[in-house]
């Protein structure tokens, strides 16, 4: 009879032990399907619009170009001969924009390249509550120190989670707005 | 090479024995992180081959194929589809667990180094595996997880600020692109197949697969998560309307809140930092490896037996030097030897019953050498003077430190269990050095050296050479691997063991003689 008790109790302490196991590959398994999609992240309020700045532009040179005299070109070996002689160097872009008459942005880039001759290339993004709004949006990118060599004012009616992408290209007419 | 002793690293070893007695030692998840890593990657390998066969790579295909897969096929596609989410879930977890649980047991130094720096860069392959995955479906998730990706690459000065471009509007994005994307979502997991590959080859007979048992009931598990809660997409891809809420997937993506919070450049540099921190980890942590293995010729026959069981090959076999009629040697690799004393344990010639005033085996710890182990022994044993049984533990650095002395009970501890060569069992009983012998160490499945334990059980079984004499009685001989925090464990053997040893001696008294 003690060994009938003593066979018994370990199949209950089996049983037991069974279920702790399924428990335990349960909590596992749910732990995996609850973390691999919540809880969800907010990241703005539903009413929230978005303007993404985003301009990738050549600026000026830092220094003028010259003309090279036709003497001077003719010293030259042949495959190298340009009327201009150029600086590599280029200007920073600097940007601002301004929404409904307040500071929204300013920011400033350098040309890319080691030689700082690439384009310069400014990324940011602005949420806004959604509505009407007017954007004004102002870019330098020559030698100046004030002022600026672009400017556009823009009416936009955002709406909740649009995005608005703010684009610079100088061969279709400067700042594009979709 | 010893463990970490801080309250973590207790509390992790507590874990570890709590779930030691809901599973059986063999079968415990927390014991075989490294295997579950390859158990897991291997599903998200067939999975992904599958759900392969049904994608299209287009910008408007890619989220319509992977749908059909989802509702259309759902019984197949679907579920498989959940496999490879779950799957790689469930490989991050581990992953992360296997990474603490090796800092925390300190194994990272010395020559677990390479294992450990080899480690290192599977961390950042696995991220990008898993995260060109959520990508490729091209849902919100996906638009959110390029956008913000893209967004931190370019905080590199290496691309110039001009990645994220690519997703400024839908018409920027072309078919090319998902194709590219598929190319890196498979060459990134086969990186990951080669380095992991890597990361095991200092690794003798490395531990790669699950029991079955453990292997269908975590399939099992995925499984009915897959048919209960499948993986979903979060709606089409639209760049031009912007991602206010999703449900990210934590174990993957968990770290992008931050991405959006905090600017790049500390990010990066948080990263780097973190992994450069764990490149150099094995230069940190202690290294407390004293002395290493040395071959005595004159014994060594060339048998190989300590070349088999060297967990961390250590050991190769040469061309005879000495001119002796054999035809290969034992050579100790000193760099990766951790003087575990495996190799002693393995070697025929170190028994103890050799009557030679210099008892040395064919090879030999010299921190330890096994006639300085004979010695303690024989010391250990004459301090048993109860009329109770009497016992000899024989315990490794990792077996509880306490009380287990008294005046029926001596202890020869070891660096590790698996440096006692089975004749020294038969050698305590034979001569009556003492009634039983318990060897006593590191928790089942989780020793300091890999596989003493196992080497041990193999040669007590006699399975494995050198085999325990087939006069040992087994009934003698007891082994509890209950790791340093299971002193009640350890108690509890011991009592029993001992009432086991009583009932013999009585059984033996009755048969004898009036």
């Amino acid at each position: 009879m003690p060994r009938r008790t003593e066979r018994r109790g370990r199949t209950g302490a089996s049983a037991v032990r069974g279920l702790l196991q399924v428990a335990a590959y349960a909590v596992f398994a749910l732990a995996l399907v609850h973390f691999s999609s919540a809880p969800a992240y907010r990241r703005y309020d539903p009413g929230t619009a978005l303007v993404r700045l985003s301009i990738a532009h050549a600026t000026a040179r830092r220094e003028p170009c010259r003309e090279r005299s036709a003497a001077e070109i003719a010293a030259m070996p042949p495959n190298m001969r340009r009327p201009s002689d150029c600086a590599r160097e280029r200007v920073d872009l600097h940007l601002e924009l301004d929404v409904d008459g307040l500071p929204a942005y300013a920011g400033r880039a350098a040309p890319s390249g080691l030689a700082r001759d690439g384009e310069a290339v400014l990324y940011t993004t602005l949420p806004l509550p959604a509505g009407p709004r007017v954007l004004d949006v102002r870019l330098r990118d020559t030698p100046r120190t004030a002022g600026f060599d672009h400017r556009v004012r823009y009416e936009a009616a955002l709406g909740p989670g649009e995005i608005l992408v703010v684009e610079f290209d100088t061969a279709n007419g400067g700042f594009r707005f979709r | 090479m010893s463990p970490a002793h801080g309250p973590i690293a207790r509390a992790a070893e507590a874990l570890e024995a709590g779930f030691d007695r809901v599973f059986e030692p063999r079968t415990n998840p927390l014991r075989m992180l490294g295997a579950l890593a390859w158990f897991f990657f291997w599903i998200v390998v067939v999975s992904g081959i599958y759900l392969y066969v049904f994608f299209d790579s287009g910008v408007e295909q890619a989220y319509a194929s992977v749908e059909r897969l989802t509702h259309a096929q759902w019984y197949a596609g679907g579920i498989m589809r959940s496999l490879h989410r779950y799957a790689s879930d469930a490989m991050v977890l581990v992953v992360v667990a296997h990474v603490l649980r090796e800092l925390l047991h300190g194994r990272c130094s010395g020559v677990r180094a390479f294992t450990w720096v080899t480690g290192v860069p599977l961390l950042w392959l696995l991220f990008a595996a898993g995260i060109t995955g959520y990508w490729v479906v091209w849902d919100r998730l996906a638009q959110f997880v390029a956008i913000a990706t893209t967004e931190w690459l370019d905080t590199l000065p290496l691309f110039g600020g001009t990645i994220a471009r690519n997703f400024l509007h839908s018409d920027a994005l072309s078919g090319r692109f998902f194709t590219l994307l598929v190319f890196v979502h498979i060459a990134v997991p086969l990186a990951l197949l080669f380095g992991m590959w890597v990361h095991i080859q200092r690794l003798a007979q490395p531990r790669v697969n699950p029991p079955r048992r453990v292997a269908l009931s975590l399939l099992a598990a995925l499984g009915v998560a897959s048919l209960v809660r499948p993986a979903l997409s979060q709606g089409p891809a639209d760049l031009d309307t912007a991602v206010s809420a999703i449900g990210l997937d934590w174990f993957y993506l968990g770290f992008y809140p931050l991405v959006e919070r905090y600017p790049g450049e500390w990010l990066w540099l948080a990263a780097f930092g973190t992994t450069v921190l764990l490149l150099v980890v094995p230069w940190l942590v202690p290294n407390r490896q004293a002395g290493i293995a040395e071959v005595n010729l004159e014994n060594c026959n060339g048998c190989g037996r300590c070349f088999d069981d060297c967990p961390y090959g250590a050991i190769a076999m040469v061309p005879r030097s000495d001119g002796a009629a054999f035809e290969r040697e034992a050579a100790v690799l000193d760099a990766r030897c951790v003087n575990c004393g495996i190799c002693v344990g393995a070697c025929p010639t170190a028994t103890p019953f050799r009557r030679r005033s210099a008892f040395s085996p064919g090879i030999d710890l010299r921190s330890l050498p096994l006639e300085d182990v004979r010695e303690r022994l024989l010391a250990a044993c004459a301090t048993l003077t109860s009329g109770r049984p009497r016992i000899l533990a024989v315990t490794c650095d990792h077996a509880p430190r306490g009380d287990l002395p008294d005046e029926s009970t001596a202890e020869l501890r070891l660096n590790c269990v698996g440096m006692l060569p089975p004749s020294f069992v038969d050698f305590v009983l034979s001569r009556g050095h003492a009634d039983g012998v318990l060897l006593a160490g590191c928790a089942a499945d989780a020793c300091e050296y890999r596989l003493g334990i196992r080497w041990t059980e193999e040669r007590l079984a006699r399975t494995r050479d050198p085999r325990l004499r087939a006069r040992v009685p087994a009934a003698r001989v007891e082994t509890c691997w209950a790791g340093a925090a299971g002193a009640a464990r350890l108690r509890t053997a011991l009592h029993a063991f001992r009432e086991r040893l009583a009932a013999l001696a009585g059984a033996a008294d009755d048969a004898a003689p009036n």
